[in-house]
């Protein structure tokens, strides 16, 4: 009973000094637990950019994809004299293209220089094919523009690649 | 966009040309044979060519990024805007054939 009226006397005493020592470990442990839950939250956050840029890298190979597939088609569609369906597929394929300029990787100059002398080819083509549509006398030499659309196709591929494996979208991973 | 915006547009383009500064593509093969040049930046293409449907009449359009023409010019607006196109169009196909560098070249080898 002596010793607990001691211990009791002892607290009263050093009431302040322990509070002190208290809050301090209090404090150690919420700076603890706060920087935790920091690194946990930017780990979440780098794991989230580093999703939407994997989700963003897919959805760009797709597009290229469907560009390469594009151009084939009009390929196809000019050497059986398709007329009518290589104009709608040029319409098409620039739409897509013109899409691919806000996309990571193709915001630089000589990429989106790239997309737009694309464009330009494509735009001239389908003048092209209205003309020969309203005047099937006037010539279209398919050779040329096939010739033309192989180049685009190729680098086209060589974009898909880069997309593919330079950023991590490889199945590899 | 107006005609002088694109007067001083192709202006500046005839000096960049002669310096060899852009690189001109030829869009001839693809029809008639004709002379048919684009030269393309980041947003913006300029196609210069020759009309198979108005004999010795050239044009110029200036595309968008969507590939659309934003902007024309023909040379029988004028004597100036004439001249300003036959020189960018001899530009464009020098740029493209080389023809004076090919010249030049053929005359040293021959000389020496």
């Amino acid at each position: 009973m002596e010793s607990l009226k001691n211990i009791w006397l002892w607290i009263q005493g050093n009431s302040s000094g322990l509070s002190i020592l208290l809050s301090l470990a209090g404090f150690a442990l919420l700076w603890y637990q706060t920087r935790k839950a920091r690194t946990a939250a930017e780990s979440a956050r780098l794991a989230t950019d580093r999703a939407i840029r994997s989700i963003s890298d897919t959805d760009t190979i797709s597009d290229l994809a469907t560009i390469k597939a594009g151009m084939k088609r009009v390929q196809v569609a000019l050497h059986g004299a398709r007329y009518e369906t290589a104009l709608l597929q040029s319409q098409s394929l620039r739409e897509t293209l013109n899409q691919l300029r806000s996309r990571r990787g193709f915001r630089t100059d000589e990429r989106t220089t790239q997309i737009q002398s694309m464009v330009a080819y494509l735009k001239k083509l389908q003048d092209l094919l209205e003309r020969k549509l309203e005047e099937p006398e006037s010539r279209v030499v398919v050779r040329p523009a096939n010739n033309k659309l192989s180049d685009y196709t190729a680098e086209v591929s060589a974009w898909m690649e880069e997309v593919r494996f330079l950023r991590g979208g490889s199945d590899d991973d | 966009m107006t005609k002088d915006d694109i007067r001083s547009i192709l202006t500046a383009l005839l000096e960049k040309s002669k310096a060899k500064q852009v690189i001109w593509t030829p869009f001839e093969d693809m029809a008639e044979d004709h002379d048919d040049y684009v030269v393309s930046f980041p947003k913006s293409s300029v196609n210069i060519f020759e009309d198979p449907e108005e004999q010795g009449i050239i044009k110029v359009n200036i595309l968008n990024s969507a590939g659309k023409a934003v902007g024309w010019l023909r040379s029988d607006e004028s004597e100036s805007v004439s001249r300003l196109l036959e020189e960018l169009l001899a530009s464009a196909r020098e740029s493209v054939f080389k023809s004076d560098e090919t010249l030049e070249d053929l005359k040293r080898a021959l000389a020496s």
